[in-house]
């Protein structure tokens, strides 16, 4: 039993650490995706929450009340899409 | 009961003698501070047309704030040198606070500091008022592109995604440059200029709180980098790499 907690903690920390919306990173990842949509011409002066979609794929809310999908696509281009 | 009127008074005549010095103290600091912090937005600018090579060095010692813009505005400079660098009409209002600055300092800063960093922006305002003769300024240091492009890569400054979509920035403005020289394209070099000034000035406004040396470096960069742009020859050398 000694044997798995270890496991069994570390798939409770992956499970809720990583599922949702940014929590360790949020601060660098938040300023990230603001200083990124903010490179495409978007108005967001502070995201306030980010859910990861999956790799380099975000879905970010900003102060403003504005959302946004942003992701890398295919060719490589950061793309930011209103929602 | 004599002897203790006698400390009570020598007390108080040095109580009175340091309140009295207290005001005139710190008086030329605080009124030097408000012109610096209005004026510290535009003297990047001239700091980063003129003094290149000094925007990179570290900020010295803060005692000296009057004085300091000679050699401590690189630091602050760094990244408002960008955005200063674009309105462009930042040199009157620089050499203006200059001149405001230097009449109730100079006397003194100069008996006492023998001018440790002469290459600054605010330099020629005093210049002006004093010595007329000044050597010309250093001239642009070399562009060190490689290394450039490899402290781009690794600072902390900017994320990955910023830096992902910068590239991409880059790497459009880079073709318009290569249409340009192909002449496939119909744009102008104004225009090129335009939009190569303004990706700059995004690197630098997310360059400026994070890695100012790095900001400095960048904005000192601009010319040298545009040359290289707009100059075929150049062009297709970098491009080659």
């Amino acid at each position: 039993m000694r044997h798995h907690a270890p496991v069994v903690a570390s798939a409770i920390v992956a499970a809720f650490g990583f599922g949702g919306s940014l929590r360790a990173e949020e601060p660098a990842m938040g300023k990230d995706l603001a200083a990124t949509i903010a490179l495409q011409g978007m108005p967001c002066d502070k995201v306030v929450s980010a859910t990861r979609n999956g790799d380099s794929d975000y879905t970010a809310t900003c102060k403003n009340g504005n959302r946004y999908h942003v992701f890398v696509d295919s060719s490589g281009r950061v793309v930011v899409k209103k929602l | 009961m004599r002897h203790m009127a006698m400390s009570a008074i020598s007390a108080f005549l040095l109580l009175v003698g340091c309140a009295h010095e207290k005001p005139v103290a710190p008086r030329p600091a605080a009124t030097p501070a408000a012109p610096q912090k209005a004026g510290g937005a535009q003297q990047p600018e001239t700091a980063a047309a003129h003094a290149p090579a000094a925007a990179a060095q570290p900020s010295p010692a803060p005692a000296d704030t009057e004085r300091a813009p000679s050699a401590a505005v690189p630091s602050s400079r760094a990244g408002t040198g960008g955005s200063a660098a674009a309105t462009g009409a930042a040199g009157a209002t620089g050499s203006g606070s200059a001149k405001t600055k230097v009449p109730g300092r100079s006397e003194s800063t100069s008996s006492a500091a023998p001018r440790p960093a002469a290459p600054s922006g605010a330099v020629p305002g005093t210049a002006a008022g004093g010595s007329a003769a000044r050597p010309a300024p250093s001239p642009a240091p070399a562009l060190d592109l490689p290394s450039l492009e490899q402290r781009l890569r690794d600072t902390r400054a900017i994320g990955v995604f910023t830096k992902l979509s910068l590239k991409n920035q880059v790497d459009d403005l880079l073709g318009e440059f290569r249409a340009f020289h192909r002449r496939q394209a119909a744009v102008t070099v104004a225009e090129l200029r335009q939009k190569y000034d303004l990706l700059l000035l995004k690197v630098l406004s997310l360059l400026q709180d994070g890695d100012p040396p790095l900001a400095a470096a960048v904005s000192s960069s601009r010319e040298a980098i545009w040359e290289m742009l707009i100059d075929p020859q150049k062009f297709e050398k970098l491009a080659r790499n």
